[in-house]
């Protein structure tokens, strides 16, 4: 008896829901993940740390804390960003002089159209895609205006906001690429028809780890009115072009390179047995249709035998076979029907009928053009004259040779039928038999690269990031600020912090930007004492703000590396950059790292 | 297992046709919602509570069908659930349900189990499901053709075994199987496809020289 692989359980009783629920503790699960508030790093931030100081102590700092607010002295309540940002526009450009500038195209919104711009970014508008604020279909001429963001400056000029509340957490927003499209006719903006659609392909480049898989993204709305982005599906998100090879393991390239060849292997094969299916049926003769002399057009009788026919220099020896089986069939006509005579073609173009008629000519040359048409030279001495002619029948001799050829004709279509039918009948079994080979490929190739998967050799992702180009596919659904993006977790470090210029000067009241180069986003924070600004020291950072003076004040990556993070409170010494700021290059020279 | 079969007849040559049953499929739409919660839960382990909710029997059924004992699946399936919330920070959205990645990662964990513990893995299966395979290999039944069938299927190798477990037993559409396993759709049929051929022949086989 052949032992058993498996223990096989024949009808097996299901247990209840109720069973099973009785097992179901998430609270125990997550315990096992977190840690308990014993557990807490002893770096604790310092307003964490008043948790653990004796109750008298902290009604003491309490007490000095109302007494200083009381008396109105330097020590002031921390705002946060979202509070002062409240009271701002939803979308506050810093510097209202240095904006991006819209691509206007003028388009008919009654056909609507695909617009493709510079960077290959595309936008379909369906016909009838707008209507007036009062609900009005737009009709002929409208100006889309739009404008792409894409990187940390382009988000700090544009003053759109990047944080996002999902659910009342708060998170700041990764961005593959941004746009603003709005549609206007005669200087009014208008409204997207209801149920009609953009169709947005988003050029853009993104970071992602070397060897690792593309990252998601998410689609987002902006809300000016609920002041938040709005979650509107998923980024289609494709590599522009074909990966890198520094983009898959060894491995891989490798067996991406065989499936390769052996996939135009297969093409190769494919081509040659279509080639040798159509060789296996010989074409059937296409029966010579004969041309009836019209009686207008000058005609001319020539007694030509086939073997003293002359053929000019220039014409190849294979045409030569092919003016042959003309002639063959010319003479054939001839034999048949009596007299074949060669008329002035209907194409010939006007010629000087009297001055050809009238003239006896010494020689003539023939040449075969194409189907029935010949050239015909007629020479006598200096003279000659180029016609072209068809061959073509007369009277009862036309009349026999059509009913001949019609009948010779309906056979070589049954004969054409039967042969294609036989072999379109071959060609599919040929089909069936390559997508199954192709089938069995494809298979054994996602096999191996399972295999690879399955013994950690795919996809070797570093901690390297590369630039790539994709191309981020969606819908929207009205116009305005379509974002893709995603939401950025909180990052490691948190500091108390101040920030004051090289004299001393302090930069209170203003709004601080930071950047992380590993996420393609800006953060905003409110500059005070005390103001709570998260980053991540394991990445390169900048933090800048906008002086009184617009200039702009720095806080370069190599100081962040300097910060003493178990401190929990930093003083961000800004180094005011005084170079004239006039455009957005000169914005991106300061800004620059 | 023994089979006595003996046939009256041939088992006739027959074209297989795999067809897709209707099966209550995760929409679009569904699954961007729940990928917004997968994205908080990235942030924050205790927003993985809802995903717990949604999955918890399921996930515990899949492991019950491979083990039998109601204790060892709870243990297993909190061990799922616990590599699932230390690992979601990975997890990234393909278009493909979140219940898929669980359900591999619950795959392993009952695999490694029976590894450790140097035993075969159960597989549960209903008569009618295994009426199912034989209307899809033979033409004609027979009663003898059952316990055919259970020893064929218990020379599969796992990963084949696994398809048939999850074609058949779970009744899980292609597409769903294909999510699971991380293959394409069209291999899963195809490879479906080779298994059922493989059948019908030792189950032809096996009749023949019954006879």
């Amino acid at each position: 008896m052949k032992k058993n692989n498996y223990n096989w359980n024949l009808n097996p009783d299901n247990l209840s829901p109720e069973e099973i629920a009785k097992h179901k503790d998430f609270d125990a699960l997550l315990n096992q993940v977190t840690p308990t508030a014993e557990q807490t790093p002893q770096r604790a931030p310092l307003t964490r740390r008043f948790y653990y100081i004796g109750g008298a102590v902290a009604a003491a700092l309490i007490g000095l804390l109302f007494y200083t607010t009381g008396f109105g002295t330097e020590t002031a309540p921390v705002v946060s960003f979202d509070d002062y940002a409240a009271e701002l526009p939803y979308v506050n450009p810093p510097i209202d002089n240095i904006q991006k500038a819209f691509n206007s195209q003028s388009i008919d919104v009654n056909k609507g159209g695909v617009y493709e711009y510079d960077n290959g970014s595309k936008v379909t508008v369906p016909a009838g895609a707008f209507t007036d604020r009062y609900g009005n279909l737009a009709v002929g001429q409208v100006d889309i205006k739009y404008k792409e963001y894409h990187d940390y400056v382009d988000f700090f000029l544009s003053g759109i906001p990047l944080e996002y509340d999902s659910a009342g957490t708060k998170y700041f927003l990764e961005s593959a690429g941004m746009i603003e499209i709005y549609a206007e006719q005669n200087g009014e903006r208008l409204e997207m028809t209801p149920g009609k659609e953009l169709d947005v392909e988003l050029v853009s480049t993104i970071n992602m780890k070397k060897g690792g898989p593309i990252p998601s993204f998410n689609i987002y709305s902006l809300d000016t009115e609920a002041r938040n982005w709005v979650y509107e599906g998923i980024d289609r998100i494709n590599l522009a072009e074909e990966p890198a090879s520094n983009l898959l393991s060894d491995e891989e390239v490798e067996i991406e390179q065989e499936k390769k060849t052996q996939l135009k292997g297969l093409e190769r094969k494919e081509q040659q047995q279509l080639a040798v299916i159509e060789n296996s049926l010989p074409k059937p003769a296409k029966p010579f249709k004969p041309m009836k002399k019209n009686g207008t057009d000058l005609a001319f009788n020539f007694d030509i035998a086939a073997d003293k026919i002359k053929y000019g220099n220039d014409v190849p020896t294979e045409a030569q076979a092919g003016i042959r089986s003309a002639e063959r069939d010319l003479m054939k006509l001839k034999q048949e029907y009596g007299n074949t005579v060669w008329q002035v073609a209907p194409d010939n173009g006007p010629y000087e009928k009297q001055a050809v008629a009238g003239i006896t000519w010494d020689d003539m040359i023939m040449r075969h053009l194409q189907n029935q048409d010949y050239e015909l030279k007629l020479i006598k001495g200096d003279q000659s004259v180029l016609l072209k002619v068809n061959p073509v029948l007369n009277g009862t001799d036309y009349e026999a040779a059509l009913a001949k050829f019609n009948e010779e004709q309906a056979v070589y279509l049954n004969k054409i039928a039967a042969r294609t039918a036989s072999l379109n009948q071959k060609k599919a079994v040929l089909k069936a038999e390559i997508d199954a080979e192709r089938a069995i490929l494809d298979q054994e190739f996602e096999d191996r690269l399972a295999s690879l998967r399955a013994n950690g050799q795919a996809h070797r992702a570093t901690d390297e990031l590369i630039q790539v180009k994709v191309i981020n596919s969606f819908t929207a659904t009205s116009l305005g600020i379509w974002n893709c993006d995603r939401p950025i977790p909180p990052s490691i470090y948190t500091l108390n912090s101040d920030f004051k210029g090289k004299d001393n000067s302090k930069f209170d009241g203003n709004i601080a930007y930071l950047v992380n180069k590993q996420r393609n986003s800006v953060a905003r924070f409110y500059t005070q004492k005390g103001t709570r600004l998260q980053f991540n020291q394991d990445s390169d950072n900048l933090l800048w703000l906008v002086t009184d003076e617009n200039k702009f004040a720095i806080y370069p990556p190599e100081e962040f590396k300097k910060i003493n993070t178990k401190n929990g409170d930093h003083t961000f010494v800004m180094n005011v950059d005084n170079r004239k700021i006039e455009t957005e290059d000169d914005i991106r020279a300061v800004l620059n790292f | 297992m023994q089979s006595n079969l003996q046939l009256n007849r041939t088992i006739t040559n027959k074209k297989v046709v795999l067809m897709d049953q209707p099966h209550k499929a995760v929409s679009e739409h569904d699954m961007q919602s729940e990928w917004q919660q997968i994205q908080a839960a990235q942030a924050d382990p205790s927003l993985f509570r809802p995903l717990y909710d949604r999955y918890y029997e399921t996930i515990f059924r899949f492991i019950h069908r491979r083990t039998d004992q109601e204790s060892l699946t709870a243990d297993i399936c909190s061990q799922v659930f616990l590599k699932a919330i230390q690992k979601v920070k990975k997890y990234q959205y393909k278009g493909v349900p979140f219940s898929a990645w669980l359900y591999r990662i619950a795959s392993n964990e009952v695999a490694q189990h029976f590894r450790n513990v140097h035993k075969n893995r159960i597989v549960s299966a209903q008569d009618h499901q295994l009426n199912d395979i034989i209307d899809e290999v033979v033409e004609q039944k027979d009663d003898q053709l059952q316990g055919m069938l259970l020893q064929a299927l218990d020379q599969l190798k796992d990963k084949d075994l696994e398809l048939i477990e999850l074609r058949f037993f779970e009744q899980r559409p292609f597409k769903e199987i294909a999510d699971i396993l991380d293959i394409t759709e069209s291999n899963a049929k195809v490879r479906t496809y080779r298994i059922l051929e493989r059948l019908k022949k030792t189950l032809t086989k096996t009749n023949n020289t019954l006879k």
